[in-house]
């Protein structure tokens, strides 16, 4: 017996040392989640609220849940005489809005008596904050000023994300950003409304990493969020499929502050996902290969073989809404390079990926990629959490998260391809062409 | 026993997370010196190298130098691509960077453990054999001439460019910034070889190692990248430039978005361990846009701004200047300019207090602390200590030396180091109607007239 304790104690000694000691997220209560790390680490907390500006009236993105993020962050409420974003003076605080998720973020210094003073502290605004908040018209309407600067910083002054913007809402008119006038027009009493719908303590996670036992963890959360009462919460407009028509839409605008003319071609169509996990794994090892520049990727096909492009083609594909993807490309035309050439050349490729494929062995490779580094952030806490995060915030399942690993593992060549022929099949279309104003 | 095993276990499930690293200095077999963090826990292992090099300013019409010799380089080794090249290091995990600036040209690389040794066989390809095709130099001359031109389409990008010139002057250093695109086409291959001829050279190598693998095992990763180099090269001195701060408002006139405030002037701080004093100061002054003095005052009283920023920049190294800037809502630029004023002459004439200094501390101690958990940002603060000649123990030292900051040598420091008013001022505005500008222009190429 004491032979067997020595050798258990042994073994947990060297897995305490070795340099691959995992780490990993624990679920500590319905909604509650831990990153458990080292004393003398800061402790980060993130509440994320599952409902985004995709969730606001008719689906349509106007700016209401981004508003109410702001609002919640500078509200002076009963609990703090300070914004929120000035909860703890040597600390940090943000938050971010998708389309399907809000989230409050916070990081703090760590403390010689741990974090569970902060965590309660936490804990406890988070928990008032489901019920309500608090802010003066007089704030909320300077909030509203600061929710317009941001919009015009990271949207209005740059030429190619206003022009992204208004291709979206020509590919989802009901669902896409809205304009700065939909922005400039959402109220408080939208925002309060939003709140009341979407702020339920069944509709938010907690994440937590810190050096804090599981334990002590739960029991904070539970005394802070006792009092709150689950509520039914509607149903999600982003669940609804967007009508694909097969139509086409060809936008083109000269601008005076462009140098270099980009191209941008966007796809509505339809896949079928038997199994969304399975499905998002494809596209994962998909989106791997059109990210890269390995033979037959974007970056292959048109800026080394073709030279039509300049830089790294962008690629991303989008869930929509169950069985509905988008897919965009965007790139920026080698010098004396006509746009419309650049354009014709991704349709081309776009068109080809069913024929085209994938070689098999590249496949391989890219899983390879994926498992290796998840592997690595295996052994880093902070990897870990920001993985965490970005899975609560995407609501996937959390229960699917430790299976990722298999579920890339069982990503076949036939899956890939089932995706490359729904991207290539009839769809709805959008292309946009932004050139330099001719003097 | 077991209560002695039971007692290490223990002590090792709740070791610290920032035992103090242990700098050492080591030779490779070769006889190269480097410094040394060895960080057991650590998954991946970084390698810094950087060598004193001025050639873009001291060269004549060669300031592009420093933009497009590490960029080609960067094309990769003779007979590999730069796409095969890149692809090669995302599936060993690892990341590597070359690139130059006025004073220095310096890199990194970094890797799991296990797979360094085969990005280090990457990384001296590159080094010692590179191809420099000849059409990617041509591509990217076009390219960073473009990106400069698209650059001053864009006002945040214009303000800066244009207080720079105020700051530096017209010369070498400002024209390294790459705000006139002719400079790109003013460089051929041969001049880049010559770049790697004269610079990257055993000789003022400097090299920082940091992770997992011990002094002797990664000497023989450094030696496999660098003891091939020629022994000696040709490095020109470093002339550095007079800094100024005028003190006038000089607004350029142009349809934008929001009006770009850009305001600051040089300081007289010293690179030294004690400029953590000056950073905290200047946080109080511009650290977070909702609680800093300039975002409570621009952001949050007049809801003029998203974020509003004030840094000490180093524009020249061994100097630092004060920077701050915003993107405002054209309507209130006039009110945000004011705010902006009298803040700055608030924090100048009573400086910062206990209750602002204290939680800054307590920041900046975590914000060390988490540095030092990895591989990366160690070797990155080992290369920036090299550089500047600063102590091999200033990493270890300096959550103690923070600690120590009283507020009355802040505020000396920010009585003595930093600029007292006025700054020098940039807007990129609609309209200087009303804002009370010293000069007045169209264009960047105007700037001359309002020195």
């Amino acid at each position: 017996m004491a032979h067997r304790l020595a050798a258990l104690l042994v073994a947990a000694l060297l897995a305490s040392l070795a340099p691959g000691a995992r780490a990993a997220e624990e679920r500590i209560g319905e909604r509650v989640f831990l990153v458990r790390d080292k004393p003398g680490t800061a402790t980060h907390f993130h509440m994320i609220v599952n409902a985004g500006c995709g969730d606001e009236a008719d689906g349509r993105c106007r700016g209401v849940a981004h508003y109410l993020e702001h609002l919640v962050l500078v509200g002076r409420n009963p609990e703090h005489k300070d914004a929120a974003l000035r909860l703890f003076a040597d600390g940090s605080a943000n938050g971010w809005t998708s389309s399907r998720a809000t989230a409050y973020l916070h990081t703090i210094p760590p403390r010689a008596n741990g974090p569970q003073a902060d965590l309660e502290r936490l804990f406890n605004f988070y928990a008032a904050r489901l019920k309500d908040f608090h802010i003066s018209d007089e704030e909320a309407a300077r909030e509203h000023n600061v929710v317009l600067q941001e919009h015009d910083w990271r949207v209005a002054s740059r030429p190619f994300v206003r022009f992204a913007r208004m291709l979206d809402r020509a590919l989802l008119p009901d669902r896409a950003a809205g304009s700065r006038e939909e922005v400039a027009a959402v109220t408080l009493a939208d925002a309060r409304a939003f709140h009341r719908t979407w702020y339920a303590v069944n509709n938010v996670s907690f994440a937590v990493k810190g050096d804090i036992e599981p334990a002590a963890l739960k029991a904070i959360a539970e005394r802070a969020l006792a009092d709150l009462t689950p509520r039914t919460l509607p149903r999600r407009a982003l669940l609804r499929p967007p009508e694909i028509t097969l139509a086409r839409t060809d936008i083109r605008e000269a601008e005076a502050t462009v140098t270099r003319p980009g191209v941008i071609f966007l796809k509505l169509v339809r896949i079928e996902e038997p199994d969304a996990v399975a499905g998002r794994a494809a596209r994962t090892v998909l989106t791997g290969f059109l990210r890269s520049r390995l033979p037959g990727s974007p970056h292959d096909v048109l800026v080394e073989q073709e030279k039509l492009a300049a830089g790294q083609p962008g690629v991303s594909i989008d869930r929509v809404a169950p069985n509905v993807f988008k897919l965009t490309v965007n790139a920026g035309a080698a010098p004396d390079v006509a746009p419309e050439r650049l354009l014709a050349a991704i349709e081309r490729y776009v068109q080809g990926l069913a024929s085209t494929g994938i070689p098999d062995a590249t496949i391989g490779r890219l899983k390879t990629r994926i498992a290796d580094a998840r592997a690595s952030a295996d052994q880093d806490p902070a990897q870990v959490y920001a993985r965490l995060v970005g899975w609560l915030g995407s609501g996937t399942p959390y229960g699917e998260l430790a299976a990722w690993p298999q579920r890339i593992a069982a990503v076949a060549p036939g899956d890939v391809e089932r995706v490359l022929k729904g991207l290539a099949a009839p769809g709805r279309i959008v292309t946009g062409i932004l050139a330099p104003a001719q003097p | 026993m077991i209560r002695a095993l039971l007692a290490l276990v223990l002590v090792a499930g709740v070791a610290p997370a920032s035992a103090e690293p242990m700098v050492t200095r080591q030779t490779t077999p070769s006889g190269l010196e480097f410094r040394h963090v060895h960080m057991p826990s650590e998954s991946q292992q970084a390698i810094g190298f950087a060598w004193k090099d001025g050639t873009a300013v001291a060269r004549p019409g060669k300031e592009a130098l420093a933009a497009l010799a590490p960029a080609l380089m960067l094309e990769g080794p003779k007979g590999v691509t730069r796409s095969a090249m890149l692809e090669d290091l995302r599936d060993l995990q690892a990341a590597m960077g070359l690139s130059a600036g006025s004073s220095f040209a310096q890199g990194s690389l970094s890797a799991p453990r296990a797979k360094l040794a085969a990005a280090a066989g990457i990384l001296a390809r590159v080094l010692a054999d590179p191809a420099l095709p000849e059409d990617k130099l041509r591509q990217a001359q076009r390219s960073f001439a473009l990106a400069s031109q698209q650059a001053e389409q864009n006002a945040e990008a214009l303000g800066l460019r244009l207080f720079q010139r105020l700051v530096l002057g017209e010369g070498p250093h400002w024209r390294l910034g790459g705000a006139d695109p002719a400079i790109y086409e003013r460089i051929d291959k041969a001049d880049i070889e010559a770049w790697r001829r004269d610079v990257l050279v055993r000789e003022g190598l400097m090299l920082v190692a940091a992770g997992p693998m011990a002094a002797a095992e990664i000497a023989g990763v450094l030696d496999s990248v660098f003891a091939g180099l020629p022994q000696s090269g040709r490095v020109p001195a470093v002339a550095k430039p007079a800094l100024r701060s005028s003190g006038k408002l000089v607004v350029l006139e142009k349809a934008v978005v929001q009006t770009v405030i850009v305001a600051g002037a040089p300081t007289t701080l010293a690179v030294t361990p004690d400029l953590v004093r000056a950073e905290l100061a200047v946080e109080v002054l511009g650290r977070g846009s909702a609680a800093s003095r300039l975002g409570r005052a621009v952001r949050g009283r007049l809801g003029a701004t998203y974020g509003i920023s004030a840094v000490l920049q180093a524009s020249v190294a061994g100097t630092r200047t004060l920077l701050i800037r915003t993107p405002v809502a054209n309507d209130k630029a006039k009110a945000a300019l004011e705010a902006i004023r009298e803040e700055y002459a608030l924090f100048a004439a009573e400086g910062v207090t206990e209750e602002e200094i204290e939680p800054l501390k307590t920041a900046a101690i975590a914000r060390h602390q988490e540095r030092l958990r990895r591989a990366g940002a160690v070797a990155g603060a080992l290369l920036g200590l090299a550089l500047n000649n600063r102590p091999d123990d200033e990493l270890a030292t300096q959550e103690a030396r923070i600690r120590a900051i009283s507020r009355a040598a802040v505020n000396e420091d920010i009585r003595n180091r930093l600029p007292k008013p006025p700054l020098t001022i940039v807007m990129v505005a609609p309209s200087a109607q009303g804002l009370g500008a010293d000069c007045v222009i169209r264009a960047l190429a105007e700037i001359a007239r309002c020195e």
